[in-house]
């Protein structure tokens, strides 16, 4: 083996050097790591190492029953004195008005013997004002998917039996007989 | 040549007068049971005069269920009904039943001896008629077989019969079948648009056509007006039936008022009251209620409601730790209210916890209890109105002249108009609807060592576990779980003494156990079986309730059982080993 060259001095120094290094890097995966690597291990070495107890002997856990409070936050308590109003509906009416109409073209608006009026009455753009949804009417009808359907304003698309009836003609002294039963 | 224009003209005359009374038009008026106006209207909707019938169904009186099919009878060729809702009955809609629309297939009995007059003007007029007809031996007799029973089994005591009006009338062009509680449904589900049309026929006459005098299966007895169209709600709860019974109820203590009311401590709970008008709240001056309660004030505004109609109202409160009386008095800015104060009980039902099980109890004669039935509620319904401005605006002109020096002609014409919105309200009704669904376990304590699934030695302690789920759509605020159980036990007689569950969890679901027992060694949540008890089932039944909605309080009867083999001395008998 060739023998270094080094001098002492420089062989020193790179000892220092080196030691310093090894002291920070061990130091800082130390820090990094924490003291939670070794409680977590602890548990696991000590279970690898001891005998298991639980085998023989089962103790089923005690349930603590916990008792929830009655009630919810959204339910008013009473107390002397207190408080508290609630909406049972949401209220607003658009107030916001059309355009003012224009007279119409042609109409003399400078003659004072003759006042203006309107050809036809102004009318709101109603889909400035309400928005228009094309909502079938109670008793239009379709075919959807094969099936017949009829639209009412109560259930929305039903199927279309196209009604119909079936009576059956019951013989006898309805009516008759003594009184069996009690109305009140 | 006279006498055959005149012939002509009488022809004319006879075909063209329907055998109709229209009702639609203002939607007010009264209906003449003899065939008079309804008031004007159009061809779309009228009722087809003198068609009417009762739907029957039979109700077994145990637990108030309906146990057949329910019939329709009428004295009227019904072969052109296009749109009807099944055969359900007011008893089946309280359940939960789904209210579901058919265009087909509408089935009915005639009899061959004419029912009398079903629905006519002014109430029941006719209700000495019908209690005859459907009291009567022969009648009774025709229904048993329709339904499929015999007329010994239907008369026997254990059912009733509820019998409810149904008319026959055209909406929309559309012929109809529906009993009271049905337009009452409809009504809401088209937010008050079949009431609009048809207001004599199906919101008056049609369900005060019959009511109770007497409350029976669950239903009030009726005492309010008889002489003016009803909301929806009044219907549902107490119009449009009468109910045949084959022996008398026992006896009963008097009802209780309504204005009392008894709740548990230290519970929410929903104290609701019915706001009625005849003119439309609507939200240019809403309506408030308020709950004065112990002192305390809950106010609930924006209330709104069309004409002729009614709001549930209510408020979600806690009641008290101790039991006490509480006095709520309710009032309101506008409209009328079903009751101006409750007296409200609340009651504690930490008390009479059984006593303390020892070896020397005997009972010899101990034979099995049967099981209590407590009123049992597992759905209901209510609902909100409110109400959307639908604008219809209008131009007011108001022409002025403008004078201008400048001007050749000395000025113009100025329109100092003014949009006017002329629109009105429409109301729509949103329903909500709960239903209490609940399970119940008995099982032996997870301590008992010779326990083999719900097998147990007698001595032993049983624990409970009652899961309770609220079903509903509505806001956390309509509503409450099932937070009480209270449990009762065979070797009382499921009497006398009772076991308050502890709620262990609450919210959309609830559930509950046994409270610990002071008389437990491990302070365990169980019930000890008395060491007495007989080989066989020990059952234990748990009333459940507490489960509020603004439609009132729901309640189940639950139960459940373990086996009793042997009792705890056998498990721990010591004694000499035989030799072998």
């Amino acid at each position: 083996m060739k023998k270094s060259n080094l001098s002492s001095k420089a062989k020193k120094s790179i000892i220092i050097t080196g030691s310093a290094l090894v002291c920070v890097a061990v130091a800082a995966i130390a820090l990094h790591m924490g003291g939670g690597v070794v409680a977590a291990a602890e548990p696991q070495s000590t279970a690898s190492s001891s005998p298991s107890t639980s085998a023989v002997v089962s103790v089923p856990p005690i349930e603590q029953q916990s008792e929830t409070e009655s009630g919810t936050s959204s339910a008013f308590v009473p107390s002397s004195g207190a408080s508290q109003s609630t909406e049972l509906t949401t209220i607003s009416k658009p107030t916001s008005a059309p355009p003012t109409p224009s007279a119409a073209s042609g109409t003399n608006l400078t003659d004072k013997t003759k006042k203006p009026s309107y050809t036809s009455k102004p009318r709101a753009n109603k889909s400035t004002t309400k928005p228009s949804i094309t909502k079938p009417k109670m008793g239009d009808k379709r075919v959807y998917n094969g099936q017949k359907q009829i639209y009412d304003d109560g259930f929305g698309w039903v199927e279309d039996g196209g009604g119909g009836g079936k009576g059956t003609t019951v013989e006898g002294d309805w009516g008759g007989g003594s009184q069996v039963g009690i109305m009140d | 040549m006279k006498r055959i224009i005149s012939l002509i003209l009488s022809i004319i005359l006879v075909v063209l007068i329907p055998c109709t009374a229209f009702a639609d038009g203002t939607g007010e008026g009264n209906m003449d049971g003899g065939g008079g106006s309804m008031g004007g209207g159009t061809g779309g909707n009228f009722w087809h005069e003198g068609e009417d019938g009762v739907r029957v169904t039979v109700v077994r009186i145990s637990d108030n269920n309906p146990v057949s099919i329910p019939i329709d009878l009428t004295n009227s060729n019904e072969n052109d009904i296009y749109k009807h809702f099944g055969k359900k009955s007011k008893v089946h809609y309280r359940s939960g039943s789904t209210f579901m629309l058919f265009t087909d297939n509408y089935t009915y009995t005639k009899p061959s001896k004419a029912l009398p007059r079903i629905i006519s003007s002014g109430g029941n007029a006719n209700i000495a008629a019908i209690k005859s007809y459907f009291c009567s031996e022969e009648t009774l007799k025709k229904i048993a077989s329709i339904i499929g029973t015999t007329y010994d089994t239907l008369i026997d005591g254990k059912y009733k019969l509820l019998i409810e009006p149904v008319a026959y009338f055209t909406f929309n062009g559309y012929k109809m079948a529906m009993t009271a509680t049905e337009a009452a449904l409809y009504d809401q589900k088209l937010s008050g648009g079949l009431r609009s049309k048809m207001v004599s026929l199906t919101h008056q006459n049609l369900p005060l056509s019959m009511f109770l005098e007497k409350s029976d299966l669950g239903y009030p007895a009726y005492s309010g007006s008889t002489t003016k169209a009803q909301s929806d709600t009044t219907i549902i709860s107490y119009l449009g039936l009468g109910i045949v019974k084959f022996k008398e109820d026992p006896p009963t203590p008097p009802p209780v008022s309504t204005s009392t009311a008894t709740y548990r401590t230290n519970t929410d709970v929903i104290t609701s009251v019915t706001l009625n008008t005849d003119s439309q709240i609507n939200p240019n001056s809403p309506a408030r209620v308020t709950f004065n309660i112990g002192g305390s004030s809950y106010s609930v505004t924006n209330i709104v409601i069309p004409e002729g109609d009614s709001q549930v109202v209510w408020v979600k409160w806690h009641t008290p730790s101790t039991a006490q009386k509480i006095s709520i008095s309710m009032s309101a800015s506008k409209g009328s209210l079903s009751a101006s104060s409750i007296t409200a009980d609340i009651v504690s039902l930490d008390n009479n916890i059984p006593p303390d099980p020892t070896a020397d109890d005997k009972n010899d004669g101990f034979t099995t209890p049967s099981l209590p039935s407590n009123t049992q509620i597992t759905s209901n319904s209510w609902g909100v109105w409110s109400a959307v401005w639908v604008p219809n605006w209008v131009w007011h002109e108001d022409w002025h002249w403008v004078k201008d020096s400048n001007s050749k002609t000395g000025g113009h014409w100025k329109d100092n108009g003014k949009w006017v919105d002329e629109g009105s309200w429409k109301y729509t009704y949103t329903g909500y609807h709960a239903s209490l669904s609940a399970s119940m376990s008995l099982l032996p304590d997870d301590k008992v060592p010779s326990a083999q699934g719900k097998q147990m030695a007698s001595g032993y302690g049983v624990k409970i576990n009652v899961s309770a789920n609220l079903n509903t759509t509505a806001p956390s605020a309509h509503y409450t779980c099932a937070q009480t159980g209270v449990s009762y036990f065979p070797e009382f007689d499921y009497k006398t003494y009772w076991r308050h569950l502890a709620l262990t969890a609450n919210g959309e679901s609830s559930s509950l156990a046994f409270k610990p027992n002071i008389y437990s060694t491990y302070n365990r949540g169980v019930h000890f079986t008395p060491l007495w008890f007989p080989d066989g089932k020990y059952t234990t039944y748990t009333y459940l309730q507490d489960a509020w909605t603004p439609g009132g309080m729901l309640s189940m009867n639950l139960n459940d059982y373990v086996t009793i083999k042997g009792n705890v001395y056998q498990d721990w008998h010591i004694g000499p080993k035989l030799a072998d």
